[in-house]
């Protein structure tokens, strides 16, 4: 499993223009897990950005977003022009391949891979990438990714 | 998905067990299934192989997510798997780099084969199979040029001098 993290908000809105339509593609594998992904999560983005004055079109949540085959069904609106993904980087590489053309803008980072307990609500990053040195072995909860103190796995 | 691929072969699995060893196969079913390295089938093929060898596979077992800390513990303490897994000396994972640290963590007593190693995310599509993107090793991306669609994991395993495909 991967864990991402959120790229701020703002930076996000940076990317995008309130006369386009914006179409929402998220992940419900490592993503939502991590705290990311998943419908709740692009349900509140779509609020978010409503509020702000952005046209949401559509939102895809895909069971896995690195998997090419599940895109046959996603039904991302085809008036969007911009594609915000709200899972891993991999997802948006995934993306810009199968939507050429429109402009896909990656609302998270990946962080490294984890492992997780269900029965204590948490996961563990084991392995990083490049930049995220010091996370390895932080421990976070599931489904919010909100940073735990103590280490239980 | 995490990007897997092998560091040993079946000769090393031979090598590395001893005449005795009770052996519990453990495969999980999602990123090294992708990466056409586990699953049932590959694990079974792994048995019969063993076996052929007159090694004593006691217990081959398919978890969701080896990286599913639970999903090994209950294995550990259900009532239906605790004896087998008792007797277990050895167990050989088909899972990637999180899965096996998860399995020599909750089976601390058991020597474990760490056979596969995960080099990073990537995607999978029916054409063009498991293609690694994003690498753990920042530095992959630079030795293996790597492509904005990624490099396909025979490719790659080629490069780095691993293997693909089941034991």
């Amino acid at each position: 499993m991967i864990k991402s993290e959120m790229i701020p908000y703002e930076e996000i809105k940076k990317h995008l223009s309130r006369q386009e339509p914006i179409a929402i593609v998220t992940c419900n594998n490592c993503a939502r897990l991590c705290g990311v992904g998943g419908r709740e999560k692009a349900e509140a983005l779509e609020e978010k950005l409503t509020k702000d004055g952005y046209k949401v079109v559509s939102i895809s949540d895909m069971l896995v977003g690195c998997n090419f085959e599940y895109y046959k069904d996603a039904k991302v609106n085809p008036n969007a022009a911009s594609i915000l993904i709200l899972s891993c980087p991999v997802c948006a590489r995934v993306v810009e391949q199968i939507y050429e053309g429109k402009k896909v803008v990656k609302c998270a980072d990946a962080v490294g891979a984890f492992i997780f307990s269900p029965s204590k609500n948490r996961f563990k990053v084991e392995e990083t990438f490049a930049g995220h040195e010091e996370k390895k072995g932080s421990e976070y909860t599931l489904l919010t990714g909100e940073a735990l103190k103590d280490r239980k796995i | 998905m995490i990007i897997c691929a092998r560091t040993k072969s079946y000769d090393d699995i031979k090598d590395w067990l001893q005449e005795d060893d009770k052996i519990i196969l453990m495969t999980c079913n999602i990123c090294v299934k992708g990466c056409g390295i586990g699953g049932r089938r590959l694990m079974d093929r792994l048995a019969k192989k063993l076996d052929k060898n007159e090694f004593n596979v006691i217990h081959s077992e398919v978890v969701g997510f080896a990286c599913n800390k639970d999903l090994l513990e209950e294995r550990r303490n259900h009532s239906s798997t605790r004896e087998i897994f008792a007797q277990g000396t050895v167990i050989i994972p088909l899972a990637c780099g999180e899965g096996i640290h998860n399995i020599v963590h909750t089976f601390p007593e058991k020597r474990i084969f760490e056979g596969i190693i995960g080099l990073g995310v990537g995607s999978v599509s029916a054409k063009e199979g498991p293609k690694l993107i994003l690498p753990f090793e920042s530095t992959l991306t630079e030795k293996l040029e790597l492509p904005f669609e990624g490099i396909k994991l025979k490719e790659l395993a080629v490069k780095l001098g691993l293997q693909t495909g089941g034991f």
